[in-house]
């Protein structure tokens, strides 16, 4: 029974570092690194709550916590790719502004309740017949509709990135902007569009915590979940396959931090397995030799001129 | 039958201007449907502007461009293709970690009804390559392919756009002989087909073979349309570097005293790994300028790296004073009395956002500090002396040196440089992207310091700085000393010809 929950929760835990990840592979290919995925959590998170606590509806809240995602990308896309700014330190800039303005916006709508305001989360949707298989049934097909979403999307961002004109020019673009440039493409639409798609992804993915799982806002939800999204781009190889296999590692560290500490068992220290993921981005991302890093990953693109 | 449809393309009245410089100069232009137009010119002449102009990489700041007899505005290189016109950058733009075929179709527009996947893709591309000899494996990573089969691969990736208007940038620059031959062959076969090639180049044996129709470009303007056969290596030669000795600099005041920098037999490899300094050997004496000319990229830059501890010296050697110079060690040729003023000054000769009284003790802190800890007063009477004497503006030490001119960066470079040159100075493209002003100035600082006796090594692509400014003129081509001449016997028209790799007469 606890294997059955563990590989149930893993699943699930893995979602929002599928999305997350996923997008930032689609964007990272194009040599931006979108380094506030942190904050575009964390704002989608407090988007899709506050959305579906208004509306009552969580189609709603997830529109809301993508259109967040969006908003702080088009900040982030036009101060690095337009203005041509650095990425990292904007990136920082824009991490501590969310953290601080999801609970402001909060407060002001909510005030300070004595109770956490909940929300009913995402139900599980179980596929007939698949889900009654033992173990793994429950723990692949009894999930709710954003983690069929975010498997799903994996493959497919795979597809797009190696097998469509797109994703050429996606891939292009991270590896010689003058190359796409010389072929009448602009390296800034380019850039622009792919940063304001996966902060589309990274809102949905903190939304996930917010209405997807927990049912509730709290400004520290995300934890540091956005930067594993982040680390994922690069242990995966800067292939959403090799992404989705490192989700499912952290999913699965996360689920045992969680099931452990309900279930009472005492082998190790709390502490030890809530710190697992952080422990594990750090192992992970010494113990790759090679990297496919994009070529031109965090520098802005200016066109020759005397 | 002349019909105004065999114009395939025609510049009008181009001026481009960027800040300090005249690019372009009211520079018309025209090439036929099957005609190879070779575009002959030095460096800066702007040949390389004018051709971004029609590429729609730059904006004209006036004239028109007609493809076709039809006046076209071309914004972006989009417009370009779309108008049927191809370019062959000097620096290819190849996406190295893809394959062939995936370059070709980046960007490839899908109503060109030309495949965009790999199999079918890789089927024209054979075709086209058997049909113009440019067979390459449509399925190879671009990174392992040679530079003739990249360069290959780029005009496949025009082709297959159906241009009918080639642009090439010094395309033989990086090719062997060989690869250079294939290339023609594939040119005269594209002619034959009824299309237009733009060949820019300063080399005048590859005008000689290739091209229908030339048009020399001189200092940004036309300095003459010839047509194969009407004219000689010779004449292009001197229409290429301009009739006229150029005005004469200050003159010698003393005759030339002892050797200073003697390099012998010197051979250096260049990034590619080929030799770029092939056994050269000259004498710098006190008290005077040697001036070495010729094309960017033979060996010239090297061989100054390698004079001033910053390449390796493969074979030969390098005396100044008689005593050999420490190799691969800058700081310690600095400390012998060797300044380097390097070609680029905002890579190698300054940190831009440092003070200039900060720039100006960059390499000497030894000096200028004790006991770890910076002599300020000491810094800001170097600075203040050095302003003064050499005419810095804004005169104040504390200004951040990237909100200075280009000329007055250049003069901070210099200065310290100078100063540190007890006997040698070492100046590369000294005057670089500076107006006519600094320039002259930069110019009287280095004929002061050969006045005072030092040994000036200058190496400019500039044929008339180096003739107006030195004392011995050197032609360097393909890595060698080419000739050497004193400037009273230099004549031009075999200096063009021997910058050119043409053998010039014995002088």
């Amino acid at each position: 029974m606890i294997l059955e929950g563990l590989l149930a929760r893993a699943v699930q835990m893995s979602t929002p570092l599928l999305l997350g990840a996923l997008g930032e592979v689609m964007v990272e290919r194009t040599g931006v690194m979108n380094m506030a995925i942190e904050g575009i959590f964390l704002l989608g998170a407090w988007a899709g709550f506050t959305g579906a606590y208004i509306t009552g509806s969580l189609s709603a809240g997830f529109l809301c916590a993508m259109a967040a995602g969006v908003v702080v990308g088009v900040l982030y896309g036009w101060i690095t790719v337009f203005l041509k700014q650095h990425q990292i330190v904007t990136g920082v800039a824009l991490n501590i502004l969310a953290a601080g303005i999801g609970i402001f916006f909060y407060r002001v709508l909510f005030g300070v309740p004595l109770l956490p305001l909940t929300v009913e989360p995402l139900r599980p949707l179980a596929v007939p017949f698949l889900s009654a298989i033992p173990v793994l049934g429950p723990a692949l097909f009894r999930q709710n509709i954003l983690t069929y979403l975010a498997w799903g999307a994996m493959p497919l961002g795979w597809w797009v990135l190696f097998r469509t004109r797109a994703g050429l020019v996606l891939r292009s673009t991270g590896a010689n902007p003058e190359a796409v440039d010389a072929a009448g493409i602009s390296v800034e639409r380019v850039r622009f569009g792919a940063v304001l798609a996966a902060s589309a992804l990274s809102g949905l993915a903190g939304a996930f915590y917010s209405i997807g799982y927990l049912g509730l806002f709290s400004n520290d939800m995300i934890g540091g979940r956005g930067w594993i999204a982040f680390a994922l781009c690069f242990l995966g190889n800067w292939n959403p396959l090799g992404a989705l296999l490192g989700a499912v590692v952290f999913g699965i560290a996360d689920a045992a931090a969680i099931t452990l500490q309900t279930s009472g068992i005492r082998m190790v220290p709390n502490e030890f397995l809530i710190a697992l993921p952080y422990i594990l981005t750090i192992a992970a991302t010494l113990a790759r030799k090679r990297f496919n890093v994009p070529a031109s990953l965090g520098t802005a693109y200016t066109k020759e001129e005397k | 039958m002349e019909s105004p449809h065999t114009e395939a393309l025609s510049l009008r009245g181009i001026t481009k201007v960027f800040p300090g410089v005249l690019a372009n100069d009211d520079v018309n232009l025209s090439a036929r449907r099957g005609e190879i137009l070779a575009i002959l010119g030095e460096n800066g002449a702007g040949k390389s502007t004018l051709v971004k102009i029609l590429y729609g990489m730059y904006q004209p700041d006036s004239g028109t461009v007609s493809v076709n007899g039809r006046a076209v505005g071309i914004r972006s290189p989009k417009d370009a293709l779309a108008l049927g016109i191809g370019m062959i950058h000097q620096h290819f733009t190849l996406v190295p970690v893809h394959t062939v075929w995936e370059n070709v179709v980046l960007g490839l527009d899908p109503s060109s009804g030309r495949p965009a996947g790999g199999k079918g893709a890789a089927l024209e591309l054979e075709k086209l390559g058997r049909r113009y000899g440019l067979e390459v494996d449509p399925f190879a990573v671009v990174a392992d392919l040679s530079v003739g089969m990249q360069q290959k691969t780029e005009i496949l990736k025009a082709l297959y756009r159906s241009v009918s208007i080639l642009v090439l940038d010094e395309p033989t620059a990086v090719l062997t002989p060989g690869e250079a031959d294939n290339l023609f062959a594939f040119l005269r076969e594209f002619r034959a087909a009824g299309n237009t090639v733009l060949f820019i180049t300063h080399k005048l044996g590859e005008v000689m073979e290739i091209a229908d129709r030339i048009e020399v470009l001189r200092g940004g303007r036309n300095a003459g349309s010839f047509l194969q056969g009407e004219v000689s290596e010779r004449e292009l030669a001197a229409r290429m570097v301009g009739g006229d000795i150029p005005s004469v600099g200050e003159t010698l005041v003393r005759p030339a005293g002892r050797d200073v920098l003697e390099v012998r037999d010197l051979w250096v490899r260049g990034g590619r790994g080929h030799h770029a300094v092939r056994g050269v050997s000259f004498t710098v004496r006190a008290g005077e300028i040697l001036g070495i000319a010729g094309v960017s990229g033979n060996g010239q830059e090297e061989l100054a790296d390698c004079v001033c501890g910053l390449a390796r010296q493969e074979r030969g050697e390098i005396r100044l004073d008689g005593r050999i110079l420490p190799r691969e060690d800058p700081g310690a040729v600095f400390r012998a009395g060797v300044g380097y003023i390097p070609a680029d000054r905002h890579r190698e000769g300054l940190v831009l956002d440092m003070t200039v009284e900060e720039n100006l003790v960059l390499k000497n802190l030894s000096a200028y500090s004790r006991k770890g800890f910076l002599r300020e007063g000491a810094m800001r009477k170097n600075a203040e002396r050095l302003i003064g004497e050499y005419g810095i503006r804004p005169p104040l030490p504390g200004s951040r040196t990237a909100s200075l001119s280009g000329g007055n960066q250049q003069k901070v470079v210099a200065a310290r440089e100078i100063e540190a040159g007890r006997k040698c100075i070492v100046a590369v493209q000294p005057t670089r992207g500076l107006d006519l002003g600094a320039a002259a100035h930069v110019h009287r600082m280095l004929a002061a310091a050969r006045n005072e006796g030092r040994a000036v090594l200058l190496v400019s692509t500039e044929l008339s700085e180096v003739v107006s400014l030195s004392d011995t003129v050197a032609v360097m081509s393909g890595g060698e000393i080419a000739g050497i001449f004193p400037r009273e016997s230099a004549d031009l028209r075999t200096i063009g010809l021997l910058m050119a790799g043409r053998k010039g007469e014995p002088s």
